[in-house]
């Protein structure tokens, strides 16, 4: 916390189910969107490695009201019940962030933020929900591309720590030649079978005809790729070659930074991302922003 | 359950109150719980939400929290080091006693957690037991392990492999930075440092087959007299090479927990 920002606790939702942490800044910017923090993964509201905390501060200080909070069954929110899907259930729960920050805040748009299965559930909420003016989307799923597994398993052959690890037997292929691996197959079809279930993935079938929704309505696309996801997305034009075709207008900034990890953990990067996703929201969001240039 | 912040305003710290839930029960006492640190810190979050749920049921007033520069407290992640993060859960002992209304407060802590749980009850005469899960015994080899695990994902990393050493001497472990007094203090702790007098009640949770359990039961039993070491089946994974992969939720540990403190 810097002395610019202040943090309280806050419960909402049926039941005060929901718990998380509110930034604000001393002096707010009317009119811009507030945003809201989803969870990566089972990891509580501070995110991977306090990713979540560093960029909620960051986004304070230059203004913005923050909310970073649990999702049901995480954290310091009440247990997830009933049979929704953990997708449908994490959705519904943001919106109940975006009600909660309305009621109390006088909130209108919002900015979805979130990493890895977080990204996946802002963008899903941003498809439902015509209040998000914008998404944060730090690895996000997306499907691999013939360059992107040339590029992948060309690298594996020639990066030292395969040859060592086939040496010492140590490398996956050995365990799933020899079974060990029988209960993560298992366990990966049923992946593979609830995705089918849910477009999670920017690139799958009913995803394409619902970002062409979220740009004809004017929400501005924020997409970063890590080094941490390399074997999935490793050059920085995949995203147009898995949706070739689609504008993206003016509406789209991409990041791509193949020298840091998943969680963002080093310092500099995480300096950098910070300020990337402040800059984005000023540009973006600021009352006085030039008028969009269009197609 | 009461989320809020407590300490001075240049240093708020996080903490959520678990009041006993237990209705027509008398409160049974009041129970601080102290997390790891860092890497190993994201593993225990849903275990020490769990356990204070447990013990809030049983009758007990709960208070975890978060050292400052972690979790939902102020600082920034390069803030503190074992001595801080001792003073804030000192502060935290008079919060909860404060909060709970109880004179004395029992210690649970994890890993380096359960060092500053330990120092707790050896300076505080009001911490009348400590109850430490795998404690950190040797620092040094402590130190060491974060960094093989360093080591063993750059081996894989198809990234370019970047300096883990910063100008500022601070390094990169598990996505978590080390600065040189973090590095120093926790360095410091040495088996040693159990084999001193507290009038305190110990209980050491320690995996079967952790190589640490013997030396610490010689050292705990060599000044005090009220000690229970308790074995637990197989080794909890405290720390992952990959930060989701947050572990699952040793119930049967929990509630031997549970149990051993009502």
């Amino acid at each position: 916390m810097t002395p610019l920002v202040r943090e309280r606790a806050v419960r909402f939702g049926e039941r005060q189910g929901l718990a998380g942490i509110l930034s604000t800044p001393r002096a707010a910017h009317a009119g811009t969107p507030f945003v809201v923090i989803v969870n990566a993964g089972i990891v509580h509201r501070v995110g991977p490695n306090r990713l979540y905390v560093d960029i909620a501060r960051g986004l304070a200080a230059r203004g913005h009201i923050v909310l970073r909070f649990d999702l049901r069954g995480l954290g310091d929110s009440e247990a997830l019940t009933g049979g929704s899907s953990l997708t449908s259930a994490a959705v519904a729960d943001v919106k109940t962030a975006f009600d909660f920050l309305q009621a109390s805040h006088g909130a209108k748009s919002f900015i979805c933020c979130g990493l890895c299965s977080g990204a996946n559930y802002s963008m899903l909420t941003a498809f439902a929900d015509a209040r998000v003016a914008g998404v944060v989307l730090v690895d996000p799923s997306v499907a691999r591309t013939r360059r992107s597994r040339l590029l992948h398993y060309g690298r594996r052959l020639l990066h030292v720590g395969t040859w060592g690890a086939l040496l010492t037997l140590r490398h996956p292929l050995w365990r799933r030649a020899l079974g060990y691996q029988r209960g993560m197959a298992v366990a990966q079809a049923a992946q593979g079978q609830s995705e089918q279930q849910e477009p999670t993935q920017m690139s799958a079938g009913g995803a394409r005809a619902a970002l062409e929704q979220l740009l004809d309505r004017g929400a501005q696309l924020m997409l970063v790729f890590t080094g941490g996801v390399n074997q999935q997305y490793n050059y920085r034009r995949q995203l147009f070659d898995l949706l070739p075709g689609l504008d993206f207008r003016d509406q789209l900034q991409l990041d791509f930074i193949p020298d840091t990890d998943h969680t963002v953990g080093d310092g500099p990067s995480r300096a950098t991302l910070v300020r990337a996703i402040g800059d984005w929201m000023t540009l973006r969001f600021s009352v006085n922003r030039p008028a969009k240039a269009g197609k | 359950m009461n989320l809020l912040f407590f300490g001075d305003s240049s240093r708020q710290l996080f903490g959520a109150y678990h009041p006993p839930s237990a209705s027509g029960v008398p409160a049974r006492g009041a129970a601080l719980l102290c997390p790891p640190w860092g890497p190993e810190y994201f593993i225990s979050h849903r275990i020490l939400r769990r356990l204070a749920s447990r013990l809030s049921d049983s009758g007990y007033h709960v208070l975890r929290f978060d050292y400052f520069g972690t979790g939902d407290s102020a600082g920034e992640r390069e803030d503190g080091d074992l001595t801080s993060w001792y003073e804030d859960a000192s502060l935290a002992v008079d919060e909860l006693k404060d909060m709970s209304g109880f004179e004395t407060v029992a210690v649970i802590g994890i890993r380096l957690g359960a060092v500053i749980g330990w120092r707790l009850a050896r300076q505080r005469d009001d911490v009348t037991s400590v109850l430490m899960w795998d404690p950190v015994v040797d620092g040094t080899q402590y130190v060491r392990e974060l960094r093989e695990t360093q080591l063993e994902i750059d081996r894989w990393s198809l990234s370019w492999p970047r300096p883990r050493k910063s100008g500022n001497r601070i390094l990169d472990l598990i996505g978590y930075p080390l600065t040189p007094s973090m590095c120093a203090s926790i360095e410091a702790v040495q088996t040693a440092e159990f084999a001193q007098a507290t009038k305190a009640s110990i209980t050491v949770f320690q995996a079967d087959s952790s190589p640490d359990r013997l030396p610490i039961s010689r050292a705990l039993r060599a000044a005090s007299g009220r000690v229970h070491i308790e074995p637990v089946r197989g080794q909890m994974s405290w720390l992952e090479s990959d930060a989701f992969a947050a572990g699952g939720l040793p119930f049967a540990t929990i509630e031997k927990m549970v149990e051993f403190l009502t």
